[in-house]
């Protein structure tokens, strides 16, 4: 995060269209996601396939992205909507025989080599989210600015679990709430033809689903935790 | 030509070899089944039947006396409601006073 506010101190600064007097408008840009969602009940659900003797393996981390567009209403507010999607999984995977790959290997002299693993339980747990949040701009130089802002978060989400033979999935949706901050680049870097600005955000979600199915009974997927994300924008 | 096919062959033997399905760490079953359990001591027992999404759908045994030693029981893959349970995978949670004392999964199909 450091060398990316360096970067951005670096790069940010005006390349002949960056001024300190503020002109209202408009960006839009792809933001890359990192979260680390609380998801206890996947927590739980992968200590209940230890404990029936399967390493399951969950991960910690929930990778997205989202198509965003930032506006700035005035010098000291700025807002931002958002739809982007994440995924968590998880499961459990065996090796193939490491005796008969090696055979495979040899006999086809390094055309052929087996999968190392096979996935034989997959969980997959997946979110599309619409966010809408305003911001306070803190402060704002021809270079960058840095903001302060809340809104709320809408999530539809699922969970796939895939085994041999079955397929069991569920579905949801739910309200939430998002609060964070920003550090924009406040003038263009040219790359190529075009004028880009880079922009990363941190912040924490608050945002669960209940499965609506009936098998499910309300089976949460909570979503919530710290992100960081981070932008590439155009402005319109 | 000759010696393509011997690398082939045996190689094509392999790779049909390693695509055959491993025994899996759980049982798969498409009817009902019985399964045996171990109790380490004498006290209360419960058999749940729990679903992925750790709902409990049926009830096997509750607050059962039983001794320590080797015990059977069995699931028609029925829940509460004497409904066949949907495909999926399914974990019978064997329960000692209270305590879990081992979970077995299994994958419910057709």
């Amino acid at each position: 995060m450091t060398l990316l506010i360096l970067l951005l101190c670096t790069i940010g600064q005006p390349s002949g269209s960056g001024s300190d007097s503020f002109s209202p408008g408009f960006r839009i840009g792809f933001s890359f996601m990192t979260s680390f969602p609380s998801m206890q009940n996947e927590k739980d659900f992968a200590d209940m396939n230890t404990a029936a003797g399967l390493d399951f393996e969950l991960g910690s981390v929930a990778w997205g992205g989202s198509l965003e567009l930032l506006g700035d209403l005035s010098e000291k507010f700025r807002i931002r909507g958002s739809v982007g999607g994440s995924n968590f999984s998880g499961g459990y995977s065996e090796g193939y025989n490491a005796m008969q790959n090696m055979f495979l290997i040899l006999f086809t002299l390094g055309l052929f080599s087996g999968s190392s693993e096979e996935d034989v339980i997959e969980l997959n747990d997946q979110a599309i989210t619409l966010e809408a949040q305003a911001y306070y701009v803190l402060t704002r130089s021809s270079g960058m600015s840095i903001s302060a802002g809340a809104g709320p978060i809408y999530t539809f989400a699922t969970r796939k679990l895939k085994s041999p033979n079955t397929s069991t999935s569920g579905s949801g949706s739910g309200l939430g709430f998002v609060a964070s901050i920003r550090l924009d680049q406040e003038s263009t870097m040219n790359l190529g033809c075009l004028p880009l600005m880079l922009g990363l955000e941190g912040g924490y979600k608050i945002n669960s689903v209940n499965i609506s199915d009936e098998e499910a009974d309300d089976y949460e997927l909570d979503f919530s935790g710290p992100f960081v994300k981070v932008g590439t924008y155009i402005g319109i | 030509m000759g010696k393509i096919l011997t690398f082939l062959l045996p190689a094509l033997l392999l790779i049909s070899a390693g695509c055959d399905t491993t025994t899996y760490p759980f049982d798969q079953v498409t009817e009902g089944f019985t399964f045996t359990y171990d109790l380490p001591n004498e006290g209360l027992v419960d058999l749940i039947v729990l679903n992925c999404y750790m709902n409990n759908v049926r009830t096997l045994l509750a607050d059962s006396t039983q001794s320590s030693g080797s015990h059977s029981s069995s699931w028609d893959l029925l829940d509460e409601n004497a409904v066949r349970v949907p495909n999926g995978l399914y974990y019978i949670r064997i329960i000692l006073d209270d305590d879990v004392i081992e979970t077995k999964l299994y994958e419910v199909h057709t």
